[in-house]
């Protein structure tokens, strides 16, 4: 049990990454963003590339999130300006022709083979109670907790966190009271670019990747963010480390090892049933 | 079969005879091409209609492959039955993704859905389809071998499934997705269950894409995982959008553009790979530009050289008498109802009844509880205390399609018309054949409204609005209750609505529960009136006597305010 929790911490900690940037553009800006994981995965094959070219390690870390967020921010130039007034369906679709294009992209640039991604501190770790848990481990997890804590410092502590809450209310009422939705817009989504890429980025060297499957992780991110319900931040955090830690224990079990795939579908089936049984309608009267 | 179908017969029948003669890799390809298109024609209906987004249509599709592959390996069942078999076995697993999704709207069916699309592929695709060990390989069928025969068979198959999916359309189900696409409280208030319309859509793209997978299997021998990955269901839907969801043309256009491409892109000497960036940046911008697609603009294109707008009966200046429906009308009893919404106390102990023929008035001004009250009666909002009647038979805790069923009405403040169906359509739907044809023309001319062929998005908002008057009375309500009708209208015209509303209520016998702000207009048609503020009824009684109370002058049009 220990050493499921403590193997599924590395995976936890990126999919809580994920779901996060997830529920904040959703928050934020009114869509579902189906592209997140791929642009955090473009933002992590960039930085395997440079690794193997020879950058150093945290060089390459660097350019990663920058790339991430740059790809996430042209993204939300792209939104700002031709999806403004498109309905919330309308926008989300788009993302799914993003994800669709960027994991063609992604084939077409970085190949199909699985990479492995070298660890920062050399597989460094500590035994805690007989358990191994690796500096990367360590630091995934904490990456995650101070992202966690800096989004709802700055939700509700900041201007911008104001700003930011007018605008998710009613972009335009929020437009006419002076706040820059345009400006926000693209912060928001080149922020959740780069956290997108911290978190492709600390997945990496628990389990050697494909580009694909790593995009894919967007089901276990979504799964996170819906336990959430795309609003909650801490919720959705704690989420994506139970998803990992169902993932890992079905891993100990042959029977159902096989099937630990199915393990993010089922969780949002689940999920669904139980927070939409009550009957709700479309929209306001 | 109406026109419309005979010519896409006809485009059908000439395109096989036009493929039939090119060498068998074109034909093989351009089977191919027909098998896609009904894939993106599962999900472009699916779409179009419901607005619902599903993002594993490939796996519907290997469900259907892998049904026809185990059945022809494993049991004696002719390879042709075993593809009506492969459609009819993906329908439940449809059903099954789409139950978490009843409540929910477009894109978290998108969720659901590609969470699907990466489960079935593990759990069952990648441990490969039946016979991929004994390297098996599906039998074509005795009479369609060879590839042109096979080409027939598959556009045979096509067209069939089109011409289903159009009979479904034309048909109370298949207009019901179309309804629920549009809104989900218009598609209640129709009297239809919103469960039952979104599962039988599933249900049918389901089988759709299910019957394209056996294709698909019995067409290449053995289906392998590899076509049917999460990312070919994106490829897929990317490519519909693009091509255009709504239309059979849209789809023949995806299963062009997704056979050809390659060929396209080979003699270009581009990579393949290409090919899937093409079309999300195509459905990217088709959805930039409103998202009709490719098809939708030619469509377009075509129709505006064939636009007439529907000529509007002459002269009427005798509507003259309808014969009431043969329904019995009950009235109308609310007894001591309160409506919160959290810690506020929206509607407090009213008390209301509305008699078969009679119209009542309800007034107040904003914020008193009036549209509450409503969506109490018909079951869109829980109540927290009360009763509920029609006749001797209560309604509480009926679900919002069985009340309109008991024989409640109602229409919106807000228009919620299905503007992607024609007026008969959506009356056909709404009135549930409680009237007959007579009936509804009858109702058609008396608020002055076009001819049943008219398309609904042709009408201005006021004939909007009117229409959905038409269809709350087109299935004989006992009550209607009508949410300010009269809103932004002239006098000439709430005065001529006034005339309609009395007319359905003296030759039907319909009651009417209006809430109206256009005090002419209440005081034309109402016979008594109820007065809310704050969510309590502050006066009751006879429209002029009500008016008359102090209170309500206070209240609803202040004290200074000139007598009404």
């Amino acid at each position: 049990m220990i050493r499921s929790l403590a193997a599924s911490l590395g995976s936890g900690a990126a999919y809580a990454l994920f779901g996060v940037c997830i529920v904040l553009v959703y928050r934020l800006t009114g869509t579902l963003n189906f592209a997140i994981t791929a642009v955090g995965a473009v933002g992590a094959f960039t930085m395997l590339v440079l690794v193997e070219t020879g950058t150093a390690i945290v060089a390459a870390a660097a350019v990663a999130v920058a790339m991430g967020a740059a790809i996430g921010a042209l993204m939300g130039t792209l939104f700002a300006t031709w999806f403004r007034d498109s309905e919330r369906l309308t926008r989300s679709t788009v993302t799914i022709a993003v994800l669709l294009g960027l994991l063609a992209a992604g084939f077409r640039v970085f190949g199909d083979n699985p990479r492995v991604a070298r660890p920062f501190f050399g597989g460094r770790f500590e035994e805690i109670a007989g358990v191994r848990v690796t500096y990367d481990t360590a630091m995934a997890v904490l990456v995650a907790l101070a992202v966690g804590t800096a989004a709802s410092l700055v939700m509700h502590r900041t201007r911008v966190g104001i700003r930011l809450r007018a605008m998710a209310e009613d972009p335009v009422t929020a437009e006419v009271d002076g706040v820059p939705v345009g400006g926000l817009t693209v912060a928001v989504w080149g922020v959740s670019g780069a956290i997108a890429a911290l978190g492709a980025i600390l997945v990496g060297p628990s389990r050697p990747a494909a580009f694909a499957p790593l995009v894919f992780l967007l089901l276990p991110g979504l799964a996170a963010a819906l336990a959430g319900r795309f609003s909650r931040v801490w919720t959705t955090l704690g989420t994506g480390f139970v998803i990992a830690f169902l993932e890992a224990h079905s891993g100990r079990f042959s029977d159902i090892s096989r099937y630990r795939g199915t393990i993010p579908f089922l969780f949002i089936l689940g999920l669904l049933l139980w927070q939409r049984r009550a009957e709700s309608w479309d929209d306001a009267r | 079969m109406t026109r419309a179908d005979a010519r896409f017969v006809a485009v059908a029948i000439l395109s096989g005879v036009a493929i039939s003669y090119m060498s068998d890799f074109r034909i093989f390809l351009a089977t191919g091409a027909i098998i896609t298109a009904v894939i993106a024609r599962s999900l472009g209906f699916l779409y179009a209609d419901t607005r619902m987004v599903s993002l594993c249509q490939m796996s519907l599709a290997g469900v259907g492959g892998w049904t026809v592959g185990w059945l022809t390996l494993n049991t004696g069942v002719p390879v042709e039955v075993a593809l009506l078999l492969g459609g009819v076995a993906a329908v439940p697993v449809g059903v099954v993704v789409g139950l978490p999704a009843l409540r929910l709207r477009g894109v978290d069916f998108a969720v659901v859905t590609l969470g699907f699309a990466a489960a079935i592929q593990v759990a069952v695709f990648n441990r490969g389809f039946p016979g991929t060990r004994t390297n098996f390989t599906v039998p074509r069928p005795s009479a369609a071998v060879s590839e042109v025969r096979f080409l027939w068979l598959a556009l045979v198959v096509a067209v069939l499934l089109e011409l289903g999916l159009r009979l479904l359309r034309r048909r109370s189900v298949g207009i019901r997705w179309a309804l629920v696409g549009k809104s989900e409280r218009a598609t209640a208030a129709a009297g239809h269950s919103v469960v039952v319309a979104k599962l039988t859509a599933f249900a049918a793209s389901a089988f759709v894409a299910g019957t394209a997978g056996g294709l698909l299997a019995i067409q290449i021998g053995r289906l392998s995982a590899r076509q049917l990955e999460p990312f070919d269901s994106l490829v897929v839907f990317a490519l519909t959008a693009m091509a255009g969801s709504a239309s059979a043309l849209g789809a023949a256009l995806a299963g062009v553009l997704s056979s050809w491409m390659p060929e396209l892109l080979r003699l270009l000497g581009w990579s393949q790979d290409i090919g899937p960036m093409i079309f999300a940046v195509g459905a990217a911008q088709v959805l930039s530009q409103g998202g009709s697609g490719i098809a939708g603009q030619w469509l377009a294109l075509a129709a505006r050289f064939g636009r007439r707008r529907a000529e509007r009966q002459p002269d009427r200046p005798d509507i003259g008498h309808c014969p009431p429906p043969s329904v019995r009308m009950s009235g109308l009893m609310v007894e001591d109802l309160a409506v919160d919404y959290g810690s506020v106390r929206a509607v407090d102990g009213v008390s209301a009844e509305v008699r078969p023929g009679e119209v009542v008035g309800l007034i107040g001004p904003n914020g008193a509880g009036k549209s509450s009250l409503v969506d109490a009666v018909t079951g869109y909002v829980p109540v927290s205390g009360g009763w509920v009647g029609l006749g001797p038979d209560p309604l509480m805790g009926m679900p919002a399609h069985r009340r309109i069923r008991s024989g409640l009405a109602r229409t919106f403040q807000r228009e919620r018309t299905p503007t992607n169906l024609a007026v008969g359509q959506f009356l056909a739907v709404a009135g549930r054949n409680r009237t007959s044809v007579s009936q509804r023309d009858w109702l058609l001319a008396l608020f002055d409204l076009p001819a049943p062929v008219t398309a609904i998005a042709q009408l201005d908002s006021a004939e909007r609005r009117r229409l959905e008057l038409v269809a709350a009375f087109s299935s004989a309500p006992s009550v209607a209750l009508v949410d300010e009708p009269a809103a932004g209208l002239t006098d000439e015209e709430s005065g001529r609505l006034g005339s309609a509303l009395r007319a359905v209520t003296e030759e039907w016998g319909v009651g009417i529960l209006l809430i109206e702000h256009d005090l002419r207009l209440v005081r034309q048609v109402c016979q008594s009136l109820i007065v809310l503020d704050r969510g309590v009824v502050i006066a009751a009684g006879p429209t002029q006597q009500a008016l008359a109370d102090p209170r309500v002058m206070a209240s609803y049009l202040g004290v200074e305010g000139e007598s009404p």
